[in-house]
């Protein structure tokens, strides 16, 4: 388990010259309320300071001179700045909060445009659960680095700032005396709380190797308990459980020198307040109310300090999670992959309908230059309108071939061509509404059958929709089962079966009518009722498309006009059913193996 | 264990108490630590007011001197106990987590398949994670700020009142509403909380199928579409978190709003008696402080009850975990030398709150030494039958017979020495081939060992082509192996065992025929040449040579036989030799 939840690891390499960066252009967008978050933070810190200079001045004023007037006007200005001085910390912090919101709302919106514009490289390498991470765990980290980081370090800042300068302008050498050991404190706080950092990174380690000692435990259970490892697996969870305990033991004892260290300085001010204060003021040098009032502000700096302290590490220890954010906008996307300039469509294909015509000329590839070659000198011809049955052991290159018609992968250039076109001088989201792909286990989304099939575009009416399950037979189904096209579907359709996804497939693909059709032919076992319904869908939907098919059934292989025989990336033999099964090669030694399963 | 429940009884009757109890001294001195610290919390604006009044008074230097030393002195004293209370109160309930951690680890291990098919795995990693530290909150910070909260009332009020009782009454008569008030914002915090992470999840969902189905997506040029989608539920998650912030801005104002309220009174009803020479501007600097320092107590009481509350809710849901016992439980008390038969009688199961049974009067026997074979169309009962005989499912009573010995009587330790099964889903663990590989041995085998078994499963030069060879890690962070893979390592997990009898379910599917000739093949010669098998399978070549082949169908036994019997004697058998090229 050495090198477990290594991404948690690795150092942040951005600063908040750069997180400011990423995060202005998104709070430009609102700068209404960006100033109205500001503006509330110097109102906040005005009035702070004003309070304790009005109950100086109420004692001065007001007690000192009898004054009982001034003293009411006091008590009532008193009131009333704190009237205000309530509004502006709940503006401040409102604001800030909604701003933060508005902001994280369009880094998703961006993160997701973006995802969605990734190779499919992309989502091979990279876990559907880490997606997932980013988009919603790194980007509420992110909120966070914003409304508790930036938005609290800027504001306690502030508040610093005012407070230091209400002293300055009581008395500069009360203020300097008072503020002179003030370094040490914050050098010896800042070391702490370094410490603290790196505890809590620690301790957070630790925690996620605790939760992932357990899930697999639990998943795992039945292993654990049939080879006798429930005592000795205790014992590790105890172990690394303890090894938690202790890590969090150790951020209290920092935390709890942190806290100490920050009233011995209060300490020291306030003595000194009182000491240089109380001296000048027997002097007669310094009223009475001022000392007072100096004495209070002397006590406000402790808190902003603080803060900013504490905030700036646990920002510290988030800031990983907003470069990953950045990171993953900063991914090159599909076009930006390829080499092939694709945003000039040709014409032909752009103006007109297409015929559908395939043409493979010497088509090689390979996924990655140090990975061997999946396909090898493929040349072929589909004339549009025919189908093609591919048939071939895994491994033999039936999947790549796909991946390149759709172009998820750049196949070399010139060596793929749809109606004479090279392939990639058609722009992906021309080319895919031409090609249509069925997987061997399509996906399927939450919501009802109708968005199944229409997947929400808006393009594809209710009647098409209807029609298209008509088609495929799925309607006589779904009747018999008095269900309707509103019938909601769980995650991935867990609550219909294999054979039911893929007839809505089927119907997705009729609803939008591609010209040519890629139907990777599912293998798992459909019970015979929905596999009549799907053999006739099958027809159903290649019917006069250019169809490529990977074939598993003797059924539909046979009723392809044309049969291709690969192996190991080549083309082994081509022909009709009946040609190849007279010839008595590949296809009648090895077709047995590929067909059923 | 009767002692042990009896600690469990204790626990769950009262959770606070018993870690108190069980964390005695952390927690007494924690107390100790704090009360000096509100002590000297209370009175250094005492002190304040002394040197205020002296600078009033236009004391002599030295006396301003002194107070001012011993001001700091008390400043001082503050930082040290603060430190210890922080320590050794942290030390208590940090302590108290990692008990109730363990006992939740140890309760779930004890747990049957059907415990987790009732409950979803991350229910409870969400009770191990979430709950804990709900419950520590309530046992640290809830405990902590309530007990502050009382004691700095009852040092700070008397104070108060013995400076001035008048002024007391007339600034703290607001104050009892902070509680509620704290305590209606918190709830309000909460259930708001709620509703934003239910949204927060439903958009992780949304986010998670754009992902998952990016190929249908592009495809089908969905991206704008999509995107669009996903803006809906990203705005709606926006909303709520909205409604929160809401909220939770009020909390800090509502606060600061409290103390100043008192000020104000103070400084409207104090003017008199200052005047009158009733009280001196240090009294009234220092009451102003005291005020402050009340609104802490108010709204640690309001806060200490919603957290406590929350805490013992999910202790709550501990609690009911706690409460459900293992429908296996390890009460043996007998123990098997050499496996000699296994006799099944009249086995019937039916999974809880399932309609129909999944097995009926099943019986059988195996005798040492034999081979047995399983087939069976899918849902026929096949791995129920064997998690049974392996006591992951509580049979009835003496309706399995290992030895002659019920099932249920004997160690549960000592029965899996005996039988070792591999399961139908290939499940490894995070963790190293070796490590993987060795799992159930007590004692780490030595390398050559583990080669010879990898070989066996032929795997062997497939982990030497990986970078690190068998020290390659697994999981999600280790190297990927394809199910086949992981299938032929846990069949060498199985095997490594050496136990005399050996239980593959459907776990040959994975190789292909000559590997499986070939594994037959070794075990037939080794050392372990008289193991007793049974091997569920759907490929008949995986079962045709053994001595007896049972057919299951609908959770019944269609026949029993050898291949040659059941193919004139079986229909289901028959069907399955058809359809795989057998001659019938």
């Amino acid at each position: 388990m050495k090198d477990f939840m290594s991404e948690d690891q690795i150092k942040a390499n951005i600063g908040l010259k750069q997180l400011g960066k990423g995060l202005w252009p998104y709070c430009k967008r609102h700068l209404g309320l960006f100033f109205a978050a500001i503006f509330s933070v110097l109102i906040l810190a005005l009035a702070s300071r004003l309070l304790p200079t009005l109950i100086g001045q109420a004692i001065d004023q007001g007690i000192g001179k009898q004054d009982y007037q001034a003293l009411k006007a006091a008590a009532i200005a008193f009131l009333v700045i704190e009237v205000i001085l309530t509004i502006a910390q709940y503006a401040r912090i409102y604001l800030f909060l909604k701003l933060g919101n508005r902001v994280l709302f369009y880094i998703r919106e961006d993160l997701v445009r973006h995802l969605q514009t990734l190779p499919i490289q992309y989502f091979n390498k990279n876990p559907i659960g880490r997606i997932v991470t980013r988009l919603s765990n790194d980007t509420s980290t992110l909120g966070e680095v914003f409304s508790e980081g930036v938005i609290a370090i800027f504001t306690e800042f502030i508040v610093l700032i005012s407070i230091l300068v209400a002293m300055l302008m009581i008395s500069v050498k009360l203020t300097l005396s008072v503020l002179a050991l003030a370094p040490i404190f914050i050098w010896i706080s800042y070391r702490v709380s370094e410490e603290i950092k790196v505890i809590l990174r620690d301790a957070k380690k630790k925690l996620s190797m605790l939760n992932s000692y357990v899930a697999e435990n639990l998943n795992g259970v039945k292993v654990i308990q049939l080879y006798n490892r429930v005592e000795r697996n205790r014992e590790r969870f105890s172990f690394i459980s303890q090894e938690y305990r202790d890590e969090q033991m150790k951020s209290i004892k920092r935390y709890a020198l942190l806290q100490p260290t920050m009233n011995l300085f209060n300490a020291v001010t306030i003595t000194g307040a009182l000491y240089f204060g109380g001296l000048a003021g027997a002097e007669g040098s310094l009223a009475l109310g001022t000392l007072v009032a100096f004495i209070m502000h002397a006590q406000d700096v402790i808190r902003p300090l603080r803060t900013i302290l504490e905030k700036y590490q646990q920002f510290q220890n988030s800031l990983t999670s907003a470069e990953r954010v950045f990171q993953l906008l900063d991914e090159k996307s599909e076009d930006e992959n390829s080499a092939v300039e694709t945003s000039q469509p040709t014409q032909q294909i752009a103006d007109h309908p297409v015929n559908g015509e395939i043409r493979f000329d010497d088509l090689s590839f390979q996924y990655e230059s140090h990975l061997p070659m999946v396909l090898k000198n493929i040349s072929l011809t589909v004339p549009a309108g025919k189908s093609l049955a591919i048939v071939g052991r895994t491994g033999s290159g039936k999947s790549t071939l796909i991946n390149l018609l759709q172009r998820f992968y750049n196949s070399p250039e010139k060596s793929l061509f749809i109606d004479n076109v090279p392939i990639e001088q058609i722009p992906r989201p021309i080319l895919r509404q031409y090609v249509g792909v069925v997987q061997q286990d399509s996906f399927i989304f939450r919501g009802t059958i109708r968005d199944n099939i229409s997947l929400g575009d808006v393009r594809i009416t209710s009647a098409q929709v209807e029609e298209a399950c008509r088609k495929v037979g799925y309607f006589d189904l779904l009747q018999r089962s008095h269900r309707g096209l509103d019938t909601f579907l769980e995650e991935r359709g867990a609550n219909i079966s294999v054979g039911e996804r893929q007839l809505i497939a089927f119907a997705r693909i009729l609803a939008f009518q591609p010209q040519i059709l890629i139907l990777d032919e599912a293998t798992a076992n459909i019970d015979s009722e929905s596999e009549k319904i799907i053999q006739e869908a099958t027809k159903e939907i290649t019917k006069g498309r250019t169809s490529l098919i990977i074939a598993h059934r003797l059924s539909t292989i046979e009723d392809c006009d044309l049969i291709l025989v690969l192996d190991q990336g080549q083309i082994r033999e081509v022909g009709t059913h009946k040609e190849l099964t007279e010839k008595k090669g590949y296809y009648y030694r090895y077709g047995n193996e590929c067909i059923e399963g | 264990m009767p002692e042990k429940s009896q600690e469990l009884q204790e626990l769950k009757k009262n959770f606070l108490w018993f870690y108190i109890k069980q964390n005695k001294g952390s927690f007494t001195l924690g107390m100790i630590f704090l009360l000096l610290t509100n002590a000297l919390d209370a009175f250094w604006p005492l002190l304040l007011k002394e040197a205020i009044d002296l600078v009033a008074n236009r004391a002599p230097a030295e006396k301003i001197t002194q107070t001012a030393i011993a001001f700091f002195a008390m400043m001082s004293g503050l930082a040290i106990t603060r430190y210890g209370w922080r320590t050794y109160f942290g030390k208590y309930h940090t302590y108290a987590a990692e008990d109730l951690r363990y006992r939740v680890f140890h309760h779930l291990t004890e747990m049957g398949p059907n415990f987790f098919h009732k409950n979803p795995i991350g229910e409870l990693m969400s009770l191990i994670i979430n709950d804990v530290q709900a419950v520590r909150q309530a046992l640290g910070h809830a405990v902590l700020v309530l007990f502050d909260g009382i004691i700095i009332s009852a040092l700070v009020l008397p104070i108060m009142i013995w400076m001035n009782p008048s002024w007391t009454w007339k600034t703290m008569i607001l104050l009892p509403l902070v509680p509620f008030a704290i305590k209606k914002i918190m709830h309000l915090i909460n259930i708001r909380y709620k509703a934003e992470q239910d949204r927060q999840a439903e958009l992780s969902g949304v986010a998670q199928e754009i992902a998952a189905g990016i190929r249908v997506i592009k495809s089908y040029v969905q991206e704008k579409n999509r995107l669009k989608y996903y803006n809906q539920y990203s705005k709606r998650y926006e909303d709520a978190a909205n409604k929160t912030a809401v909220v939770d801005a009020v909390f800090e104002p509502v606060m600061e709003f409290g103390v100043a309220t008192g000020t104000v009174i103070l400084l409207f009803i104090a003017t008199e008696d200052i005047f009158s020479g009733a009280a001196t501007i240090g009294t009234l600097v220092a009451f102003e402080r005291y005020i402050t320092k009340m609104i802490w107590p108010m709204t640690a009481i309001g806060m200490g009850l919603t957290q406590f509350q929350k805490g013992k809710a999910s202790f709550a849901r501990i609690c009911e975990l706690l409460n459900q016992d293992t429908d296996i439980p390890d009460n043996g008390t007998e123990e098997i030398r050499n496996f000699e038969s296994l006799e099944v009688k009249n086995l019937s199961y039916q999974y809880p709150g399932a309609q129909t049974a999944s097995l009926h009067n099943i019986s059988f026997s195996i005798k040492a030494g034999q081979k047995v074979g399983v087939v069976g169309p899918v849902g026929s009962g096949k791995t129920t039958l064997l998690h049974l005989l392996n006591r992951l499912y509580p049979a009835p009573e003496k309706s399995i017979l290992v030895n002659g010995k019920s099932i249920e009587q004997i160690k549960q330790k000592n029965l899996h020495e005996n039988i070792v099964l591999v399961p139908q889903e290939p499940f490894l663990f995070s963790d190293s081939i070796n490590e993987n590989l060795s799992y159930g041995l007590s004692q780490k085998p030595e390398e050559k060992e583990i080669h010879r078994w990898a070989e066996m499963v032929d795997i062997r030069a497939e982990i030497e082509a990986l970078p690190e060879g068998f020290k390659s890690q697994l999981g999600e962070r280790g190297v990927n192996l394809s199910g086949g893979q992981k299938q032929r390592l846990t069949i060498a997990r199985g095997l490594m065992m050496q136990a005399p009898f050996l239980m593959l379910d459907d776990a040959l599917s994975a190789v292909d025929v000559k590997t499986e000739t070939e594994i037959k093949r070794q075990l037939k010669t080794s050392h372990q040449k008289n193991q007793t098998q049974l091997i569920v399978a759907h490929r008949l070549s995986s079962v045709e040579d053994a001595d007896q082949i049972i057919v299951l169908k609908d959770g019944m036994i269609e026949s029993i036989g050898s291949h040659k019997d059941l193919i004139s004697k079986s229909p289901t058998y028959k069907k399955l030799a058809e359809i795989q090229g057998y001659p019938t």
